[in-house]
Order: structure tokens, then sequence, then C-alpha cells
């Protein structure tokens, strides 16, 4: 015989006591603690920030170093491991590397039949992702190239997450009449900008030609090193 | 001379009071030596015992940091007893790393009082020996078990999850 059912109203209602919260970690001893890290173990301390939101903001505030590309003229581009992480591509024997910011690495490449133009490659180390730039509008004697995020907000993105987001790729080149210009790539629409162009007196093309012209970005100021008896090329980005 | 020596009484949240000389615990906690140079002006022409309260920090977690202090910041106990060096192995960074490491070879819920205390005692060694502690344990656990251990919830939602995982394959 099966037992009456119990009346529904008269039953107390059982609460479990409710554990006691375990200690709490604000803020800023997650930062401290995830700062004193082990360095050279990049991978261990990015698998402790993902364990929540604020954790990974916390990690992300420095993004690790996780190799450094050497580039030489006889062998190309080599990924440097600083880390356990090794890049899917390793070494590229064809690939020059002009620029790396923003987890991006702008890199020339030498495409048989096209040596008189910069076939210019945006790529991933990190994913080995690529993406072939169109040619530049217009060519100079001397040329440099820079890479850097282009994601909403610019100015305030931190960079820390932003590599498969838009980029822009800056192109400034000089001609043999002592003119300066620059033009920009816009990977939103994957096409170049016209050229600006400058006179730049005093800028002698034999004091480019060859020169590694080595960029700094500062803010939203693109710098461009040159040759001492020319003004470094400061280009707003704002 | 030891009886000159100026010692003071920190109060425990829970009501427990702790004696420490005035001089260790001013070098230890920068927190406590501002309470203590507040005091003084008052304190100059009494020979009264100051109390403090310490009302953020328990007593069973004042005391250790009390002997963690006694240890580090006691120039007399550090010098004056060999038998601390007997614990020394010889690729030991300093007389203490042993004492460091069985200190900190405690529970999480310990450790991470520790921590608090450390913080608003304002004692940076021994917030960074107790913060290094806490990575050392973080280090080895995989993602579950840091979330068990700190009580944290995973707030991803399951698209966000793999989306992280992908982009950032060269971690796992």
């Amino acid at each position: 015989m099966p037992p009456p059912p119990a009346p529904p109203k008269a039953q107390p209602t059982l609460i479990m006591p409710p554990l006691p919260p375990p200690p709490a970690l604000p803020e800023e001893l997650v930062e401290e603690i995830l700062l004193r890290f082990p360095p050279d173990e990049p991978a261990s301390l990015f698998r402790a920030s993902v364990v929540c939101k604020a954790w990974f903001c916390e990690f992300h505030r420095t993004p690790p170093m996780l190799g450094f590309i050497c580039s030489t003229s006889y062998f190309g581009a080599r990924f440097v491991p600083t880390t356990a992480f090794s890049s899917p591509r390793a070494h590229c024997l064809d690939w020059f590397p002009l620029d790396a910011r923003h987890g991006r690495v702008l890199v020339r490449r030498y495409v048989p039949g096209e040596d008189d133009f910069p076939v210019l490659w945006v790529w991933d180390p990190i994913t080995d992702e690529q993406r072939e730039l169109p040619i530049p509008p217009r060519w100079g004697f001397s040329w440099s190239a820079a890479v850097l995020c282009a994601g909403a907000g610019a100015s305030v993105c931190h960079h820390l997450d932003c590599r498969r987001g838009p980029f822009l790729v800056i192109f400034v080149g000089h001609d043999l009449h002592g003119e300066t210009f620059v033009c920009t790539y816009s990977s939103d629409i994957d096409a170049w900008s016209e050229p600006l162009s400058t006179q730049h007196p005093g800028l002698e093309y034999h004091s480019l030609f060859g020169v590694e012209k080595h960029t700094v970005l500062l803010g939203n100021a693109l710098g461009m090193q040159y040759p001492e008896q020319v003004k470094n090329l400061v280009t707003n980005m704002a | 001379m030891a009886s000159e020596k100026k010692v003071v009484f920190l109060r425990s949240s829970d009501g427990e009071a702790f004696e420490v000389s005035e001089e260790v615990i001013s070098a230890a906690s920068v927190t406590i030596k501002g309470m203590i140079d507040e005091e003084s002006p008052s304190r100059a022409d009494t020979a009264a015992t100051t109390t403090l309260a310490i009302p953020n920090v328990t007593a069973a977690t004042l005391s250790r940091v009390l002997h963690y202090v006694n240890k580090h910041f006691d120039a007399a106990a550090v010098v004056g007893r060999p038998d601390d060096y007997i614990f020394c192995a010889p690729g030991d960074e300093h007389p203490l790393a042993r004492f460091d490491d069985d200190f900190v070879d405690v529970d999480n819920d310990t450790l991470i009082d520790l921590v608090h205390a450390a913080e608003y005692l304002h004692i940076k060694k021994l917030f960074d020996l107790t913060c290094k502690a806490v990575a050392d344990k973080l280090k080895g656990r995989t993602i579950d078990q840091i979330r068990e251990t700190f009580g944290i919830v995973n707030d991803y939602t399951v698209e966000e999850e793999v989306e992280v995982y992908r982009e950032n394959s060269w971690a796992f």
C-alpha cells in the first residue's frame, strides 16, 4: 500500500546551509599574483588567466613575448622562440620582415617576375594566417612601411587581443625629386589610399638608399628613423 | 639594554593582543609605522604601552605574520642565532629561504589570508612571498582546478570559451 501523499503546505522547506564562500581574490591581488608567474612560462600564465573574464583582462594588460623575428639577407625570416611556443612557420626563405607590431608582421616577399614592386604581406605568426596586400599606388626608389592596429578607437585599444582585427599599413616612399609620399592601406576595405605627398628639401636620395628605416609608434604618431642629416619623419595617425 | 626596547601591542580583529618590538614592526610594516608615528606625540612623555587595533587581520593570521616579521626584520634574531643557518642549503638564495618555503607551505585559505594581511599591513617582502606562492600553486593546475580552488565562477559563454581557446591555441 503506497504511503499517503504528503500535504503540500504543511511540509517545511529544507534549505541546505550555504557553504562558506571561498576566499575572494580582489582584482588588484589577481594582478599581483599573475605578475609573479615565471616569465619564461607564458603558456602556464595564460591558462591561469582564462579562468574568468576578470582574470583574462588582468593578464592581458601585458602581452607575453613569444619570440622575435630574425631577418638575414640570405636566409629570409626566422621566428626565434623565446618560450616553448613555436610558430607554425618557423623559417621562410623568401620572406623579409619590414615591421612587426600588435601581433602582426609585415613582410616583403619576393615573387618571381614581380621583383620591381614590393609584394607586401601581413602575417600572423601565431596562426600562420597571411594576407597579401595590393601593390601600393606609388613607388619610390627608397621606401619604408609599418603595420599597426586599426581597431575601433585604435587610440584607446590596448593592443592586447586585437591581432585578428582590422589593421593599417603605412607606406612611406621618396622619389628622386625630393618628394616624400605616404599612402595607407586599410584591411577593412582592402585598398590603398591616394598618396599624400610633400616636398622634403634637404633629403638627398643617395642618403636614403639602402638605409633600414625603423619605425616606432608613440601614441598616435608613427615615427620613422632616417639618417642623422635628415629629421625624423613623423606621421600623425589620428 | 634589552629592557629599554619599546614594544607595541597589536590587537587582532578577534581581540587577541600580540606583543612585538616597535623597532622590528616599524621596519617591517609601513602601515604600522605610520600608526606609530601618528601616536608618537601623545606618547612622548608617558611610559604607557601602545596598543594598535588591526581590524582586518585575525589572530591566527596576525601570529603568523609576526612570526615572519620577527624572523626577517629582527636583526638581532637573524644574526645572533646561528641555528637558523642549519636549515640553509648551500644553494639557498638567502639564509631564510628554507624558512620562507615552509612559511607559505599552508592551505589556500591561510595563504590568501596572509596575502590580504601583507597587503593591508604593507609588508612588501611578505606580500611578494605570498603572491609568488599563490602563483606557484596556480602554475601546475588546470583551469577547472584553479576555478575550484579560488571559488571563481566561469563567466564565459560556451562560444566565447571556444573562441578564446581557438585564438590562443599556442598556450594549450
